[in-house]
């Protein structure tokens, strides 16, 4: 098409300027390699960057921006290549700002730092990933060097997102980033790009608005033109500016940004797997890919971070296919690694991991989780120690080990406590309040917990032996009967489709009736006999308050409700409570839960 | 059943070309000291090495690809004919351009448009416009009409209203397609990605496209380029009975003639920019001897049995030129196997390796549960299985039910295995019913190359009957 045809004159014509380009990238060059002093420099700003989590580096590189100075000057301008300080509205107001802020930087500006400097800095900061350090950064390569799309997958906790965030960050270079978690629709995923492109940050004074509305994907084409341009404007002023004779106006110096090479501006869409659950979403995640086709512009990075393989987008759908990167999981000696790292106080720690490490890594692999759970038994560890029971030489560690030991798996064993309150992505996974089961006994109140049990057994048992059951004429002896005749075979088959099935569903009456057996037949204690005592003489009061309660219990999701089926009538009810919950609030109101339950 | 799967024969094949290349693969190392050693020039500048990379990227990424598409001579001229005839004889037309990705369909036409253009304007000037669309930008009808609407608006000097309605559009598209056609100007609609605009409901805006083309109302021609090869089976039989059926066949290249292409998408011309003759001889030097080998030669043939599309090529010379030493600056054999194998993913072989040993555990005791033709079955039973394993073989590895279910939620986030429906019932995780995403061969290999993986998990999966 047309623009693709102006794509290729502008191509001849940047090869035709790149003798003038020449020059000055030379000189850059050579003055990247006289300056010596960089390296203390950038090590100072890798520690900098250290402490908070990648993505919220932004804000806090930002936040210096009002500290005056030389030092931050620089030490802002390479961490955060997308922030000018400027904050004029009109374009020519801008460009002066800026020609003003690269003349004071003007000496400093190095351009990017070395790129073996780079690699050394990255490893040290991401141990077990030198071969996909590497990979990314010959595929960044330097400013103006066009890039395919870059599709990067790994399971959680593996440093996808930060690893290119850091190495953008490092390298100085334009970029956006927008995760599909945080931005749910496709509007904000949108006005949050063209945002960052822009520097407009969302304030009080503007109402914390967005710079540009913009609904569709072919609105955002065409913003996201114009932000690219001035972002690639301004960047391409800078390096121009840095190089070149620092004393051409800034008219002049417009002119020849156009002929220079743009510098590529990156586009990072974090967590596109949760572009699959959108509606559209496919379709959405194929524009994207093409964005650069799409918006004529060649100077586009794209670079998609996702916990899936490729193969959950682009199998037989023919969309265009980016190059994989994997970021595998780590092994044993790289979670030693890395775990050691996060602790200062080495030795005692690694002999810690060496004994403990290899048992958990066995059920999860994952950094967040492990680390939580280390954490919690390493305390443990170290408590003789504290106490100065144990000195921390040789024979000591082999006392502490012999003293972890029987921890060790019970703190396997209670994994699920600390799993569920890692900070890991959970997806589709429905949250269960496993760790406050202990708490949850004592917060229900008496109907709920008659009710729950009520429901419980409304779910286990057949309906054809609530007669049985709950008749006082004395069923019990058929129960028994019953139980002993069934067939082994056929047990085992009922055993299966009761797993497979999960727990029945019941009527509203079902479960009213039993709950009134229940709640009558256990009325002993003084307590009960007044709950007993509201039940039979004011019956339509209690009722109302019972639906009360297990409306509540079906907002705790400890009942479920189906829909109302105009061909089904009322809907049905399940219990989702488990079987360890429903014992332990049996248990804290004496009730004897195996006699009314009819075990296979 | 088993090796008869194309999947199966497919990794057999890519396999059996990783040790052949492996087998011939002396090292990194010992690559890049042959290539240094290839470099009779005391050093190249860097900056000369950047500006090559830079060049080649650029040509790499440039989406015109001219170079790599076959040049469909015939197709252009039927394009040709196609136009002068609707511009000439000022009737109605529509036409499919169909053909795999990235086989050159946009490109052929807009090769042609240039030249039309350029011939018309010449003729009678102001005899054509033209509205782009792209099925997947503008995927409603409402943005469809209003993306018309602007180009219109902006071919004609008019003033574009971006408040206006779905009405308002659609009635200045008839009054707009009316005034061109008193006037004899053809409006041109290209519509990219066709089959996404059958997918619409309706297909609205097709209809109404073609059915103001009945008429002498209106004088256009639709061109619809799709990656679909039935694309036009997708069009409801009204939509149908509208359409031309003229259809354009674009085909791949062949092999043969991309393996002679590929060398010169990576060959400097001496005229560029580039200053250092010298070095630009020896960097073309270096690249063709490394064309010519034989080792090349196999990686590009297991390139090619994969994937063929140009897109897949460039990608695989991408890579290539992303890895290639600047120190050195120049190509040699490992930068192509590096891309080689960055192209060459198996992705449920490489999550297999990744899973922890519980998560093993739970997906042989799937394995084993579909071996005993239970054809639906959930955590639950799962768990049951794998306790059973235990019982009769106490491990180290036996887990409480909390512990296990959150690996198999690990196992469901990566796409191992999946519920069965599709999506989870509000009945709770343990009770929806799931189905195993990886097949036997794989999980064999998975629990083979996995470095974790226990002895007794591997003999528990080759003996279904082991208890």
């Amino acid at each position: 098409m047309r623009h693709t045809f102006e794509c290729e004159g502008g191509k001849r014509q940047m090869g035709a300027t790149d003798a003038e380009i020449d020059s000055p990238k030379a000189s850059k060059l050579v003055s990247e390699d006289g300056m010596p002093t960089m390296t203390g420099e950038c090590a100072n700003q890798g520690n900098g960057t250290r402490t908070p989590r990648a993505v919220n580096g932004q804000s806090s590189s930002k936040r210096d921006n009002g500290s005056p100075g030389r030092e931050t000057h620089h030490r802002r301008t390479r961490s955060r290549p997308t922030l000018p300080a400027s904050t004029g509205p009109s374009p020519d107001q801008q460009s002066s700002h800026e020609e003003e802020r690269e003349r004071s930087v003007q000496e400093g500006v190095p351009g990017d730092i070395s790129p073996d400097m780079l690699y050394k800095h990255l490893i040290d900061r991401f141990p077990a990933r030198n071969s996909e350090i590497k990979q990314l950064l010959g595929f960044f390569g330097e400013q103006t060097d066009l890039m395919l799309p870059l599709f990067i997958y790994g399971g959680a906790s593996t440093g996808k997102t930060s690893i290119i965030l850091n190495a953008l960050r490092m390298m100085n270079r334009p970029f956006a980033y927008a995760s599909c978690r945080s931005s749910h629709t496709p509007r904000i995923l949108f006005e949050s790009i063209l945002n960052q492109l822009t520097k407009h940050t969302r304030s009080s004074s503007n109402n914390f608005g967005s710079s540009k509305k913009c609904d569709k994907l072919s609105d955002f084409l065409g913003l996201l033109c114009d932000a690219c341009h001035a972002a690639a404007l301004e960047k391409a002023g800078a390096i121009s500016k840095g190089s070149t004779c620092p004393l051409k106006k800034s008219g002049t110096e417009k002119v020849d940004v156009d002929k220079f090479p743009k510098p590529v501006i990156y586009l990072i869409f974090d967590n596109v797997d949760l572009l699959l659950d959108w509606s559209g979403g496919l379709r959405l995640i194929s524009a994207l890919m093409r964005l650069s086709e799409f918006t004529g512009m060649e100077n586009l990075g794209l670079i998609f971070i996702s916990s899936l393989g490729p193969d959950a987008f682009f199998s037989g759908t023919g969309m265009l296919e980016p190059i994989p990167i994997y970021m595998r999981d780590y092994t044993d000696d790289d979670l030693y690694q890395i775990l050691l790292k996060k602790k200062p106080k080495g030795e005692l720690y690694s002999s810690f991991l060496s004994a403990v490490l290899k048992p958990f890594s066995r059920v999860t692999r994952r950094v967040t989780e492990l680390s939580e759970a280390l954490e919690r038994l390493f305390q443990k560890y170290i408590e003789p120690v504290r106490r100065g029971i144990v000195k921390p030489d040789e024979q000591g560690k082999r006392k502490l080990f012999s003293l972890i030991q029987p921890h060790i798996t019970s703190a396997l064993h209670q994994t699920s406590s600390f799993l569920i309150s890692a900070h890991s992505p959970q997806v589709n996974v429905q949250k269960r309040p496993y760790g406050d089961y202990a708490d949850l006994g004592f917060q229900l109140s008496l109907c709920s917990k008659y009710l729950l049990i009520s429901a419980f057994i409304c779910s286990r048992n057949p309906a054809t032996l609530d007669a049985t059951l709950f008749d006082s004429t004395g069923g019990r002896s058929k129960k028994r009967r019953r139980s002993s005749q069934t067939a082994v075979d056929k047990k085992e088959m009922d055993m299966q489709e009761k797993l497979l099935k999960g727990p029945g569903t019941f009527p509203l009456e079902r479960l009213l009736a039993i709950f009134s057996c229940i709640s009558a037949d256990f009325s002993d204690d003084e307590e009960e006999a007044e709950l007993a005592l509201m039940d039979h003489c004011i019956g339509v009061k209690v009722s109302s308050d019972v639906l009360m309660q297990i409306s509540t219990l079906i907002n705790a999701n400890l009942l479920y409700k189906g829909s109302s089926d105009p061909f089904e009538g009322a809907p049905r009810y399940r219990c989702n409570a488990s079987e360890e919950l429903i014992q332990m609030v049996s248990r804290s109101i004496n009730f004897p839960l195996s006699r009314y339950l009819y075990r296979l | 059943m088993e090796p008869s799967s194309p999947s199966r024969k497919r990794k057999y094949a890519v396999e059996d070309e990783c040790n052949r290349i492996g087998a011939v693969q002396v090292g990194p190392g010992a690559d890049q000291r042959k290539a240094a050693s290839l470099i009779q020039l005391p050093s190249v500048e860097s900056s000369v090495v950047g500006k090559a990379i830079c060049l080649l990227r650029s040509r790499l990424c440039n989406h015109a690809q001219a170079h790599i598409l076959p040049d469909a001579q015939d197709n252009k001229r039927k394009i040709y004919e196609l136009f002068s005839e609707t511009v000439r004889n000022g009737c109605n037309n529509s036409i499919l351009l169909l053909g795999p990705r990235g086989c050159g369909k946009t490109m052929s036409l807009a090769q042609v448009l240039n030249k039309v253009i350029a011939e018309v304007q010449e003729e009678y000037p102001e005899r054509l416009c033209f509205v782009r669309l792209s099925g997947l930008l503008h995927a409603d009808d409402y943005s469809a009409l209003r993306e018309i609407a602007r180009q219109l608006c902006i071919e004609h000097r008019l003033v574009f209203s971006k408040s206006a309605s779905f009405d308002d559009n659609s009635q200045f598209l008839t009054s707009m397609l009316r005034e061109c056609a008193l006037s004899h100007k053809t409006v041109v609609f290209i519509l990219d990605d066709f089959d996404l605009f059958a997918q619409m409901s309706k297909q609205k805006l097709l209809y109404n496209l073609l059915n103001t083309m009945q008429s002498k109302e209106a004088q256009a021609l639709v061109i619809g380029v799709s990656c679909r090869l039935d694309a036009d089976q997708l069009l409801e039989k009204r939509v149908r009975s509208r359409f031309s059926h003229r259809k354009i066949l674009f085909n791949p290249p062949l092999a043969d003639e991309l393996q002679k292409i590929l060398p010169e998408l990576l060959i400097l011309s001496t005229d560029s920019s580039i200053v250092d003759a010298k070095y630009v001889e020896e960097f073309n030097c270096v690249t063709q001897d490394i064309f010519k080998s034989k080792e090349m030669g196999e990686i590009l043939h297991s390139i090619m049995a994969v994937d063929v599309s140009p897109r897949h090529l460039l990608n695989f010379l991408f890579a290539a030129v992303c890895t290639i030493d600047r120190n050195i600056g120049l190509f040699s054999l490992s930068n192509f196997k590096m891309a080689h194998a960055i192209l060459r993913r198996q992705n449920k072989l490489e999550s297999l390796r990744d899973v922890s040993v519980l998560e093993l555990y739970l997906l042989v005791s799937m394995k084993r549960l579909e071996s005993k033709e239970r054809e639906i079955y959930n955590f639950n039973t799962i768990f049951k299985e794998y306790k059973s394993l235990h019982d009769s073989h106490s491990t180290c590895d036996l887990y409480p039910q909390e512990v296990c279910q959150r690996a198999f939620e690990n196992l469901l986030e990566r796409q191992l295995i999946m519920f069965a429906d599709g999506r989870k019932s509000n009945i709770g995780i343990e009770f929806c019913p799931v189905k195993l995403l990886v097949s036997s061969y794989e999980l064999e290999e998975g629990l083979k190359s996995s470095p974790v993986c226990p002895t007794i998990l591997r003999q528990w999966f080759a003996h279904e009957e082991f208890k």
